[in-house]
């Protein structure tokens, strides 16, 4: 029998005393692992998980000032730093059960209560290598968002009868929830619930109900989940949705206050929070809700210039104007340094709050900023944001800066047309033409001549050409999911035929990752997600070679 | 001239800390110890030689995993009473959950000559507090391993839509009065005698927390000897609804 070692994972230790970082280096040292780093604090594992793919991550949970556990784990889960086959570990001396019933976004694989001993380490990390790479296929799928191969995969090995059978229908359950196919989720949950009461599949059988309308059901599920497991939160962001959803705003925030009672540090339940109780006129409420966000937010991902906006917008509300300043100055100083989005977002957030205000000096030197960014790095706004903008730009006679906008948010979508419809009524609604509206919508016509320009040159060969065509209208366009579609696929032509490097793959990764669906993905991106993957495997055999 | 208050004082305006919190917090460093304490000394018995130095310091060992179980139930049994603790049931392979304690002692166990086996199939699974039960259970084992002679045996089955799990040792059996006395089940009235009463305690208020359908969970204490179901000594059974 082969002997069971560490010796080829890259594993990373985080705890902020050197002590126990010794300890556990100490506990893996007779499985011979030749890689591993340390860090003492989030900032410093961020920047190591950065760099590298770690096979394995033992964190604790409580690292000091800082980021803790959890809001690492948050962020390189939402920035995809994590590759599904990594193990994250989460060690901890408080009493973990807290944490996972729905407190937080994202669950490590495992928590280790400390103290513990090396036998419980290991045992532990043999289990979860097995259990990784008994899911690898089905993670690999969904992955590449192809979730009925996932599901398919999910069916193979549970005909098995496998001792993780619960595992395996409660992921079956959430791949049916993404393709939206409510009543297999329905059917799956239905027999599962007649064995055993379950959260989760109650859970999914209410998000069932909710997505199909039928609402009283839907209700009576998640208030029966939150009267019989009171710490189960996720029952009550369901029973919250489904009361903003049917307008019910006053009992929305009822129920989300209670919730966020309970789990005081999830930042995404108190935004929302902060937004409902604004909704309902509650400004004390919203306030004290933006505060705590803005307060022990500090080192979340989820925090966003818009929460220090919400809470200027508030005191505006309150007539408080000397705190709508120091706030606005807060934002800005607080993403002065941040990555490019959030700290645009606080440029436009500015620009509103100043507009709101009726300082018009600042306004406009806030939109100037916001539009040389936008110049140099049209990725940075979204179109949403675009078309507000662009309002507020007519209403300041800034109209060249409002067609750029309208134009870009037109060409974003220009194969979208709910979307164009929506665009062509905002510019109604304040008064513009319809022959100048329609002026603008000719902008699509040259989005399908690019397109088809690029198409052209591909398929008579000129990758090349058509992959710096494609680039470029991506970049200016970079919602645009056809463009996106295009400019991934001649890459991928590009490397059928010369070979695929690390490069050429992040950069189709990027363009394939800009395109977003609601529920099953296109057949289009399935294939070319198909065809990403065979040319990452050649580019691994490639290099084991 | 103005007169300025001549001592500073104490301000009303210091937040007072719950005793939760304060008990949460305080459980929270002494674990901590606990965890650096109990590390250094796994690094010591690696390099020490001698059988009266590893035995010595497998009881330090063992002593110092009771303190750190005790903390968990002090803290849990505090939560329960305030009702502020809620269960996480979720479906667990009773296997794999099993062989964690049996790790856990593994050292400890191999030291003192005593053997523990599973009688669990593979593929079994319960639903319950993974955390809680586990203390149950490693506070129990660490009881039996002290009465048993040479032999802990884990037994499972389902019973009547109950998951039962049994922890059997060939000691002498639990004292009389503990299987007589059903108070000694659900208060911890003998204080004198050992942690036991506690560690009862704490199961008793485990298995009733576990609900399903209108069942609920408990617990059984009693000697095997005339059963020839396991083993001769104590018994322990903790039933999951």
């Amino acid at each position: 029998m082969k002997l069971w070692t560490l010796k080829t994972k890259y594993i990373l230790i985080v705890d902020d005393f050197a002590g126990m970082r010794t300890m556990l280096r100490n506990m893996l040292s007779p499985f011979r692992p030749e890689h591993i780093a340390e860090a003492s604090n989030g900032a410093e594992a961020l920047r190591q998980i950065e760099e590298h793919d770690f096979d394995i991550i033992l964190c604790d949970y409580n690292l000091g000032p800082g980021k803790d556990g959890q809001q690492i784990l948050e962020e390189i889960k939402e920035r995809e730093l994590l590759p599904y086959s990594s193990i994250y570990i989460m060690t901890t001396a408080e009493n973990t059960s807290e944490m996972v019933m729905g407190a937080v976004e994202y669950s490590p694989d495992d928590y280790l209560s400390k103290p513990f001993t090396k036998e419980v380490l290991i045992a532990r990390l043999k289990k979860l290598i097995k259990r990784k790479s008994s899911l690898k296929m089905i993670s690999q799928a969904t992955q590449q968002r192809d979730y009925e191969a996932a599901i398919r995969l999910c069916e193979q090995q549970l005909e098995d009868k496998p001792s993780n059978r619960f595992e395996l229908l409660k992921i079956k359950t959430e791949l049916l929830l993404r393709i939206n196919d409510y009543d297999a989720v329905e059917a799956l949950v239905k027999p599962i619930l007649e064995e055993r009461e379950i959260p989760w599949a109650l859970l999914y059988l209410g998000q069932a109900h909710f997505h199909r309308q039928d609402f009283d059901k839907a209700k009576f599920i998640f208030e029966d989940l939150i009267e019989d497991y009171p710490n189960y939160l996720f029952a009550h962001d369901w029973l919250a949705t489904l009361h903003r959803e049917t307008r019910n705003y006053k009992e929305a925030q009822k129920v989300l206050e209670k919730a966020t009672e309970k789990s005081p540090k999830a930042i995404k339940r108190q935004q929302v929070l902060a937004e409902v109780s604004f909704e309902n006129e509650d400004f004390d409420t919203s306030e004290q809700s933006y505060k705590r966000i803005t307060r022990t937010g500090k080192n979340s991902y989820y925090i966003s210039p818009d929460d220090y906006s919400g809470l200027a917008n508030v005191y505006l509300q309150k007539g408080c104007i000397s705190d709508a300043l120091d706030t606005i100055s807060d934002m800005r100083q607080e993403f002065k340094k941040s990555e490019p989005i959030k700290n645009m977002k606080s440029h436009i957030n500015e620009a509103f709050l100043y507009h709101r205000l009726e300082r018009d000096k600042d306004t406009h030197r806030c939109l100037d900023t916001v539009t040389d960014i936008f110049i140099k790095e049209p990725g940075t706004v979204t179109s949403a944001d675009a078309v507000e903008l662009a309002k507020l730009c007519y209403a300041l006679d800034r109209k060249d800066d409002g067609n750029r906008f309208i134009q870009f948010a037109i060409k974003n979508n220009h194969d979208n047309q709910d979307a164009l419809q929506e665009i062509s009524e905002a510019l109604e609604s304040i008064g513009i033409s319809q022959d100048e509206i329609d002026a603008l919508l000719k902008s699509r016509e040259e989005v399908i001549e690019i397109n088809n320009r690029g198409v052209q040159l591909a398929t008579s060969g000129k990758i090349g050409e058509s992959i710096s065509l494609f680039v470029k209208a991506a970049t200016a366009m970079p919602e645009n999911p056809v463009i996106n579609l295009n400019t991934a696929q001649s890459l991928v032509m590009f490397m059928n035929k010369s070979g695929p490097t690390q490069e050429l793959l992040a950069e189709t990764k990027k363009y394939l990752d800009n395109v977003t669906f609601n529920g099953k993905p296109s057949e289009k991106y399935r294939i070319l997600t198909q065809s990403f993957q065979q040319l990452s495997e050649r580019l691994d055999a490639a290099n084991i070679r | 001239m103005q007169q300025t208050s001549d001592k500073p004082r104490m301000k009303n305006d210091i937040e007072k800390l719950e005793f939760s919190t304060i008990l949460a917090s305080s459980i929270h460093d002494m674990k901590n110890s606990l965890a650096m304490l109990l590390g250094s000394l796994a690094d010591i018995s690696s390099v020490c030689q001698g059988e009266h130095c590893s035995q010595k310091i497998s009881k330090i060992r063992h002593e110092g995993q009771r303190v750190n179980r005790d903390l968990i139930q002090l803290l849990t049994l505090y939560k329960i009473d305030k009702k502020r603790y809620y269960l996480n049931i979720e479906e667990v392979e009773v296997y794999d959950f099993l062989e964690d304690i049996r790790e856990e002692y593994a050292y400890l166990l191999a030291d003192h000559g005593v053997e523990i086996t599973l009688d669990c199939d593979d593929g079994i699974c319960g639903f319950f507090d993974k955390e809680l039960v586990y203390g149950v259970l490693s506070s129990i084992v660490n009881n039996a391993y002290q009465y048993a002679k040479n032999k802990i045996l884990i037994k499972v089955k389902h019973d009547n839509d109950y998951l039962i799990l049994s922890i059997m040792d060939n000691g002498a059996g639990y004292p009389k009065q503990m299987l007589h006395d059903p108070v000694a089940k659900t208060t911890p009235s003998h204080f004198d005698t050992g942690s036991t009463g506690l560690g009862l305690y704490f199961a008793a208020q485990v298995a009733s927390l576990h609900r399903n359908k209108k069942r609920q969970g408990y617990i059984q204490v009693s000697n095997n000897e005339a059963k020839g179901c396991g083993l001769s000594g104590g018994c322990f059974s903790i039933f999951l609804p």
